[in-house]
């Protein structure tokens, strides 16, 4: 199944790059769980699973970064521990794309593999579709609001580092 | 022309005078003017015997001719006079020297056996211009127990006159060199900017010109081989070429890493005698006069162009350095060239790539995308299952497709690599291997190292296989270590095991060496093999980072 969706942050592009790409590996996990676990209550609330689970439920892994024209992509592939998780598989591409001197577009486009078993039979595919893209959604949010909320001399430095 | 006979009157000595300096002018080749000079100077002074010997631009005797003695004489005397003795004076002191019997004077050195007895002795350096080019001695006076004024007076005329000959013969040869030097440069200029510079032809062309150009018997090119602890004999011409070429050697311990090393050309009278012990011209063990210069780029040394002769042979001066260091310049510039046409090539690869995968991602990708999205919603508000279903077949058709596209923009591939870091497919294969091969198999890669390297994972990891294929089908070893880290500057990918070992000169290339040395040579790296039956073998593959 395909989601996209995208926000737009009042950053030059730069700035977001190098905020997007400093040591991706190190918080992008935390976002990814959060994201997840709002998934997990949003399932809940519908009836299905148990939002008060503390384990870690989902794993990201990123690949290297890919420039592609002006563009930039960071790959990552997000994978459940679980087989009654909202996503067994979303492989996906966060994107910054600059859309003016001040103004960046931060998206992330994916796919995912719809549960499977007990889970993927008992649940309404389109309820399942929108709360995916809740989730997804929520996931580039968490990304934003950390971007946005990293000091600004902070992102210079990471700009020019990177 | 023997010197039986002496020249009568003053009349007759100055009409023999006159008579050599139009001989003189009437010859061209150099080794017939000395001659000629020789005879005409024992016959006008009626010598027995006479010598004129030439020296090189080394300052040693390089030629000596001679007259009242046959040829079978000349060859038992064995080599020239070494200029020591009461000829050393006449070049010291550059003025003639008189003698009446040489035999008493204690400057003298004595002769050699088998020479003939010598008594009256008259000489006078060879000089033009200032230059000293040698000497010119007579001994032996037929009718009178030494030599007189008059006779004096005409071996200066005759010297000056070799002088002279020698002079323009030296003039004449220089010229030529230049003109053959030229040629060669222009030649090899346009060799270069004809960018047809691909294999060894421009280098081998380069290093024939040079030893051509100092008459030597060999010449070879070295350069280094990447992670800059080896050099190669790159190019090799003239004499031993076949088993010169390709030959390896460490860059410690050798007159061309001691070049490299000081930037500075080393000239060596005689190879055998050095010490050092990894250089090839060395270990052939016949040569002798050699000389070795950098080849520099942005003022650094990498490696050496060398001339040499075999034992015996002339040794290399001054004026041989200034030449073949011109041919080490453009030896040079063609290492340069060849690099920065590589790079270049490596880098319109990269922008075919990168413009290729923005026309995938930003073209194919997104219409696919929304192809799928719209299918998606279409499947969703479908109230027939079936269709939904046929739908959601597409959907998933597209996301295949999409996942292809993918790969290939970020050059990954389908198999190990797919979707994985460097440095995750190389645990992964090794892990593979292991469980295959039942060798311990042990991972050590710097993930940073392996970051950088991620344009080139498909090879890394191709060649991380050919190497472990080789331990599992020749090596029977136990263990084996798979180690990607930075030396030097450079990425070092390392396959070692504890297995047979192998010689590596015998190696064939069904073993898969040549592969992994083509294949690392093509991402601007190379491989290298060290093995021995007590230490296993350690493949090593060193590349750009």
């Amino acid at each position: 199944m395909f989601v996209r969706y995208f926000v737009e942050l009042p950053l030059p592009h730069g700035a977001v790059e190098a905020a997007l790409l400093r040591n991706p590996g190190a918080w992008v996990q935390g976002l990814a769980q959060e994201a997840e676990d709002h998934g997990a209550t949003l399932l809940a609330e519908v009836g299905f699973g148990d939002s008060m689970r503390v384990e870690r439920t989902v794993a990201i892994e990123l690949a290297e970064p890919i420039r592609v024209g002006s563009k930039i992509m960071l790959p990552l592939r997000w994978t459940a521990a679980k087989r009654a998780a909202l996503f067994p598989k979303l492989e996906a591409d966060v994107e910054v794309a600059g859309i003016g001197p001040n103004r960046t577009q931060l998206s992330i486009t994916g796919r995912y593999d719809p549960p499977l078993g007990a889970v993927g039979r008992a649940i309404d595919k389109a309820l399942l579709h929108r709360i995916a893209e809740a989730t997804i959604k929520d996931f580039l949010d968490r990304i934003a609001r950390r971007i946005e909320d990293q000091p600004p001399e902070q992102a210079e430095v990471a700009a020019s580092e990177g | 022309m023997k010197a039986d006979r002496a020249a009568g009157t003053a009349g007759d000595r100055d009409a023999k005078l006159i008579e050599a300096g139009l001989a003189l002018s009437s010859e061209l080749a150099l080794d017939s003017v000395l001659q000629r000079i020789v005879d005409l100077a024992a016959e006008i002074t009626g010598a027995r015997y006479g010598a004129l010997a030439v020296l090189g631009r080394n300052g040693r005797i390089a030629d000596f001719v001679t007259t009242g003695i046959s040829a079978e004489e000349r060859a038992a005397l064995g080599d020239p006079p070494a200029g020591r003795g009461i000829l050393g004076v006449i070049l010291e002191e550059q003025r003639p020297l008189r003698i009446r019997d040489v035999t008493n004077d204690p400057r003298a050195v004595g002769l050699p056996e088998g020479h003939p007895p010598m008594r009256s002795f008259l000489g006078a350096p060879v000089m033009a211009r200032g230059r000293l080019f040698g000497n010119l001695y007579l001994t032996e006076k037929r009718e009178a127990a030494e030599f007189t004024d008059e006779d004096e007076a005409a071996i200066l005329v005759l010297a000056t006159q070799a002088g002279v000959a020698i002079e323009n013969a030296r003039l004449y040869e220089e010229s030529r060199l230049r003109e053959q030097w030229l040629d060669a440069v222009r030649e090899i200029a346009t060799h270069i900017l004809s960018g047809k510079i691909e294999g060894d032809e421009t280098l081998e062309l380069v290093a024939e010109r040079a030893r051509e150009l100092v008459r030597a018997d060999v010449a070879t090119i070295a350069v280094p081989e990447p992670g800059g602890q080896t050099l190669t004999l790159r190019v090799a011409v003239g004499a031993h070429a076949d088993r010169l070429r390709g030959w390896r050697f460490p860059i410690a311990d050798s007159v061309s890493g001691e070049v490299i090393r000081f930037g500075r050309a080393a000239i060596l009278d005689d190879a055998t005698d050095d010490s050092r012990a990894h250089q090839p011209l060395v270990h052939l063990g016949d040569i002798g006069p050699s000389m070795f210069v950098p080849l520099t780029t942005g003022g650094r040394a990498f490696g050496t162009l060398a001339v040499a002769n075999r034992s015996g042979g002339p040794t290399f001066g001054e004026e041989d350095l200034r030449l073949v260091e011109t041919f080490a310049t453009q030896a040079s510039i063609v290492l340069e060239h060849e690099r920065a046409q590589a790079e270049v090539r490596r880098l319109m690869l990269l922008e075919d790539r990168e413009r290729i995968a923005k026309e995938l991602h930003d073209g194919v990708i997104q219409a696919l995308f929304a192809v799928g999205m719209g299918l998606q919603g279409a499947a969703a508000l479908s109230r027939n299952d079936e269709q939904a279903k046929r739908i959601e077949g597409a959907v998933a058709e597209i996301d295949r497709a999409i996942r292809d596209l993918r790969n290939y923009i970020f050059g990954l591939r389908p198999g190990i690599l797919a979707d994985r870091h460097l440095d995750q497919a190389i645990r992964e294969l090794a892990k593979e291997f292991e469980e295959k091969s039942g060798v311990v198999t042990v991972v050590d890669v710097e993930e940073d190292v392996a970051g950088e390297l991620a344009s080139l994972a498909q090879d890394i990891v191709q060649m991380s296989r050919e190497a472990l294929s080789n331990v599992g089908r020749h090596a029977n070893a136990a263990t084996c270590r798979v180690t990607l880290r930075r030396e030097d500057g450079l990425a070092l990918l390392e396959v070692d095991d504890d297995g047979n070992g192998f010689d590596p000169e015998r190696a064939t290339s069904g073993q898969g060496l040549a592969n992994l040395r083509d294949r690392a040579a093509a991402i601007g790296g190379a491989a290298e093999i060290e093995s021995s039956p007590e230490t296993g073998t350690i493949v090593r593959i060193s590349l750009p980072l």
